[in-house]
């Protein structure tokens, strides 16, 4: 029986659906607790900190500053180098707290180590600091005056700057028979896991243990290890269960720091975890506009597309941030024929909380702005949404294909895909009722969008296979699974490849002693790499056994043929012995163990949809996304359900982007939501969501053939539903999110 | 900025009588909890920091009560926004306080949140203020000292300010039984569960004419608002679609609604003016 391509039930569910996993704050460790002064203002310098009324405070142990940390800090924290170049940007690596300036409300300035969290937060309100204020630069547009410098170092507000051009931009807008204007913003963001982040750290006897609330543990512990010059083989990063993360805690936190070396100081272990509100603070995302015009001959080709972006950055780099600027422009082609583009992309420091990478980041981005600019060109050329997307989209023949700044497509056949993908969907009959409803007086509109996506990101992932002396199947995966369910998938991948039941393997991950190195789980690419891992892993365990096997039926290896836990000679079938049975003698004799560890290479691959959203608008001017269907080729499937279940989650959080979910930062740079009013849809805002994929998809390179589907829904969606409600209410948008006041 | 989550300390009172808890009450500088959905939160970010906490849980079996007085029906204090929402008698004789407890917060909220919490908290944008001016409800307010009956109109004071003192309690609010009126209570949220953006409570007799007509709104303004004076004018008439627009106008006029996060107050005022119109159109069975 075989286990890919099926809907298998997740593993590993019942502790959490009977609430008892174990979170970061769910763990028993005789810790320290600590908490954080934060500061009020967006820009400040700092004169002096008084910590002696905190100190006296009942149950405080410590209170740190700038001052205390820095001679333990070899540098600050750095990016993600593994596809960030520092070289193109111009940064300051982030301290653990504010040295003698703070740059946005909310940023650490001390932190309080205590008995408790009451005590510690009593005397959070007890340490005095001096701040004299500094004009700030909380917009976008007043940063890049350069008026006010966030970073006296860098002399500009301006950390990257770069064209991406490509073909003959000035020729083809003289081709154009027209030229049309766009600008197009995704506000801020909150990718809001519903566990914030947390962390424990341990040092005794020069070894750092950190329990932490992360996708990335390797990452995590070489950015330790640079950052504290202790050797990465000293540290060691443990995962528990993860809460959800949405690509936000790939990030590395100032606080995280703090934690790890007021462990270090007190030599005794310190917690933190992040109340709500500090959740708020510690990663938000997009933030983003783009002003452009597009070169269109009047039957719809797009010739040519120059413009500028602006992408706020927040007041610090984070690890993560530098992906936005660099890839939104790259991926503004998208599957369309698009054969000239001149894309300058600056990132831009700001005095408000700093950016982080939020499900997609920079896709989401890209997908929305040549979504926008596709159905701008239809309303300007009176056409129709799919036949322009289909005009302009790359034929079948030419993958692989080159996009104009060189960025080679993989595999697929965009066409056939929108084409049946819209049959399938029923998008022109949606259409039409929507029209029928329009004249009955309702606002109701559908809406398309195509998306074509980036995902995998190479450049390796590990897998490591055990058999034990039982039969009995540990699969080591780099892969950190926080809730999607790969865990599932992989162990459908493995038993496929053994042969062997489901329930007989275990799937492990998340710990840097236990798992010799990892990427980690982020940009759709678990079940690719980590999966492919595993089964390359699971293929080379398997040629072991069959040598056992040989040796125990005293046949050469090749004569040796498996089937269904059971070993054959192939001359002879009724000699044959059973998969318990060469496990345990795979530990006697020669050459005894049965394991195998693969560090599988990968690349970047593309799966691409389109999605389909219907709306309602009522008289308030308040939206309700009533359906959302998706059409999707991401390669092989190897879980329906836990697709769809990404589709499912992408989908809720892209009718959050498109209609209710924005940061607003006040003029003083303070973030003026809390979740009374950052709305995070509830079940009543999710709509009728139906997900088919391909029935012959497109593989990847990867070995599983799958190309990712986690970011999917949230990377298109936006772009549909905001169309959608563009046909409802027949006025041109170009923002997320949409205000029931931009409505009436 | 604060990252809060965590209150000061506290103590813990559980009274087991009313008049052991206003004995304490004497004593200041404590603070009722009942159902906590707006307390705990405000303790949680320090916007309020008692010495005690006086839990009233304890006595719900003598403050949840519904009791039908034939002309009126007295909602003790401690009643549930669920048990509002589901009792028969609230459903038959005082409908549109059963619609509206239906609509307070999400279920979690109704569960365990009280009418006396809510009407005490006088949050601006809640729910019942409205409806207890639509009804003109009578709040009975009670202290060591003894018991006084204080008027909607009277008891909402502004953002979380109402008629009571520290040392009192609000035992019971009683409204009136108006038969044969039409009600609606449209509450306007860009998300489930939140508060309103706008709330309007209509309660009108009808016959070919408007014979009464009671409409109050929250959301608007520091508390909730009934236009008193502009009822009047829709009232002894046979009201056509071009006086409800010229009403909702007027109304609408007279607001003055916050900026926040919800909504513009210009974009509020619009809501409201929309939200009269197809209130009372539906409500009076106005054909537009």
């Amino acid at each position: 029986m075989k286990y890919s391509g099926r809907s298998i039930k997740r593993l590993y569910d019942d502790k959490f659906v009977t609430g008892r996993s174990s979170y970061v704050d769910d763990l028993q460790v005789s810790a320290m607790h600590a908490g954080f002064v934060r500061s009020p203002y967006a820009h400040a310098k700092i004169k002096s900190i008084d910590t002696s009324e905190a100190l006296k405070s009942p149950g405080i142990v410590a209170v740190f500053t700038y001052k205390d940390f820095s001679p333990l800090l070899k540098r600050g924290i750095g990016i993600w180098e593994t596809y960030e170049d520092p070289k193109q940007w111009k940064f300051v690596a982030r301290k653990a707290l504010a040295d003698n300036k703070v740059r946005f409300v909310g940023e650490p300035v001390a932190i309080v180590i205590g008995s408790d969290k009451y005590s510690v937060r009593d005397a959070v309100d007890k340490v005095n600091v001096d701040y004299e204020r500094l004009p700030s630069a909380v917009s976008m547009e007043d940063a890049l005056k350069d008026k006010v410098i966030i970073h006296e170092e860098l002399g500009t507000n301006v950390g990257f700057d770069s064209t991406f051009s490509g073909g003959d931009v000035e020729g083809s807008f003289k081709q154009a028979d027209k030229i049309i204007s766009v600008e197009i913003t995704n506000n801020r963001l909150i990718p809001s896991p519903m566990e914030p982040r947390g962390i424990i750290a341990s040092y005794e006897s020069g070894t750092l243990n950190v329990w932490y609330s992360t996708q990335v543990p390797h990452a995590a512990r070489s950015e330790f290890s640079k950052v504290l010059g202790i050797p990465s083989s000293k540290i060691r990063v443990i995962m528990p269960d993860v809460g959800g993360a949405f690509g936000s805690k790939v990030n590395i936190m100032p606080e995280d720091l703090s934690v790890v070396l007021s462990s270090i100081k007190l030599g005794r272990p310190v917690k933190w975890v992040a109340t709500r509100s500090e959740e708020m603070l510690a990663s938000e995302a997009r933030h983003n506009t783009f002003k452009g015009e597009v070169a269109v001959k009047s039957d719809g080709t797009v010739l040519g597309i120059k413009g500028d972006l602006l992408v706020d950055l927040g007041s610090y780099l984070t690890y993560t941030a530098p992906l936005q600027p660099a890839i939104i422009p790259l991926m503004i082609p998208s599957a369309y024929r698009i054969r000239s583009a001149s894309i300058r992309s600056r990132a831009i420091y700001t005095n408000t909380p700093p950016i982080t990478m939020y499900r997609g980041a920079s896709r989401p981005e890209a997908t929305f702005i040549i979504e926008r600019i596709m159905s701008t060109v239809a309303d300007e050329l009176k056409l129709d949404d799919v036949e322009v997307r289909e005009k302009n989209l790359v034929k079948p023949d030419e993958v692989p294909y080159t996009n104009v700044f060189g960025l080679k497509y993989d595999s697929g056949d965009y066409i056939s895909l929108l084409r049946s993908g819209v049959n399938k969907l029923g998008y022109y009959d949606m259409r039409k009722y929507a029209e029928e409803e329009r004249k009955k007086g309702r606002k109701v509109g559908v809406g398309m969008a195509f998306y074509l996506e980036i995902s995998g990101f190479g450049p390796w992932e590990y897998g490591e296979v055990r058999v034990d002396e039982n039969g009995d199947v540990i699969v080591i995966t780099g892969g950190t699974p926080h809730g999607q369910g790969t865990e599932t998938a992989i162990a459908q991948l493995v038993s496929d490849a053994l042969q062997v039941d489901i329930s007989r393997i275990r799937i492990v991950w998340g710990d840097t002693e236990i798992v010799a190195s990892s990427m980690g789980t982020y940009g759709s690419r678990t079940i690719s790499a980590a999966g492919s891992a595993a089964q390359v892993a699971a293929s080379q365990v398997l040629e072991k056994m069959k040598k056992v096997a040989a040796r125990i039926m005293k046949v050469d290896v090749e004569e040796v043929e498996y089937r269904e836990g059971e070993f054959i000679n192939k001359k002879d079938e009724r000699v044959k012995v059973s998969w318990d049975d060469v496990a345990k003698a795979g530990y006697t004799g020669t050459d005894p163990g049965i394991y195998a560890q693969v560090t599988l290479q990968g690349d970047v691959t593309f799966p691409y949809g389109v999605h389909v959203a219907l709306v309602e608008v009522d008289d308030y001017g308040i939206v309700r996304v009533k359906e959302y269907k998706a059409y999707d080729d991401i390669g092989n499937v190897i879980n329906p359900a836990l697709a769809e279940g990404q589709i499912m989650g992408g989908t809720v959080q892209a009718v959050g982007q498109a209609i209710y979910e924005e940061a607003i930062i006040n003029d003083d740079g303070g973030l003026a939501v809390t979740y009374a009013d950052y709305f995070i849809p509830t079940p009543v805002e999710v709509p009728q969501i139906t997900s088919f994929f391909a029935e012959k998809p497109h593989v990847s390179a990867y070995p599983v053939g799958s190309k990712g589907v986690g970011e999917a829904a949230l990377i298109v969606g936006p772009a549909a539903i905001v169309r959608a409600i563009e046909n409802a209410v027949n006025k041109p948008i170009n923002k997320t999110p949409v205000r029931p006041e931009d409505l009436i | 900025m604060r990252c809060n989550m965590y209150p000061t300390i506290f103590g813990l009172y559980e009274p087991s009588s009313i008049y052991d808890t206003l004995d304490f009450l004497d004593n200041g500088n404590a603070k009722i909890i009942a159902g906590g959905q707006s307390l705990i939160p405000m303790l949680k970010l320090r916007v309020i920091q008692p010495k005690f906490l006086v839990d009233l849980n304890k006595l719900r079996g003598d403050l949840d009560y519904i009791e039908d007085r034939g002309k009126s029906i007295g909602l003790g204090s401690l009643a549930t926004h669920a048990k509002i929402s589901t009792d028969q008698i609230v459903k038959s004789k005082i409908p549109l306080l059963s619609v509206t407890a239906s609509k307070v917060g999400d279920m979690q909220v109704r569960n365990l949140g009280t009418l006396g919490g809510s009407v005490s908290n006088a949050d601006p944008s809640a729910d019942y203020p409205a409806v207890l001016l639509a009804y003109d409800a009578t709040l009975t307010l009670i202290s060591s000292g003894g018991e006084r009956k204080v008027k909607a109109s009277e008891f909402f004071k502004g953002p979380f300010s109402t008629e009571l003192k520290d040392n009192e309690i609000l035992r019971e609010v009683e409204f009136p039984v108006l038969e044969g009126y039409a009600y609606k209570y449209e509450k306007i949220v860009r998300r489930a569960g939140d508060f309103a953006m706008v709330g309007i409570a209509v309660l009108a007799k009808v016959s070919d004419k408007v014979e009464d007509l009671r409409i109050a709104y929250t959301g608007v303004g520091e508390k909730a608002y009934r236009p008193y004076e502009l009822e009047k004018e829709l009232v002894g008439k046979k009201v056509t679609r071009d006086d409800l627009e010229k009403f909702a106008e007027k109304v609408s006029a007279t607001l003055t609604p916050p900026s926040d996060s919800r909504g513009s107050s210009s974009y509020r005022k619009k809501v409201a003016k929309i939200a009269t119109i197809k209130t009372l159109s539906e409500v009076l069975g106005v054909v537009s």
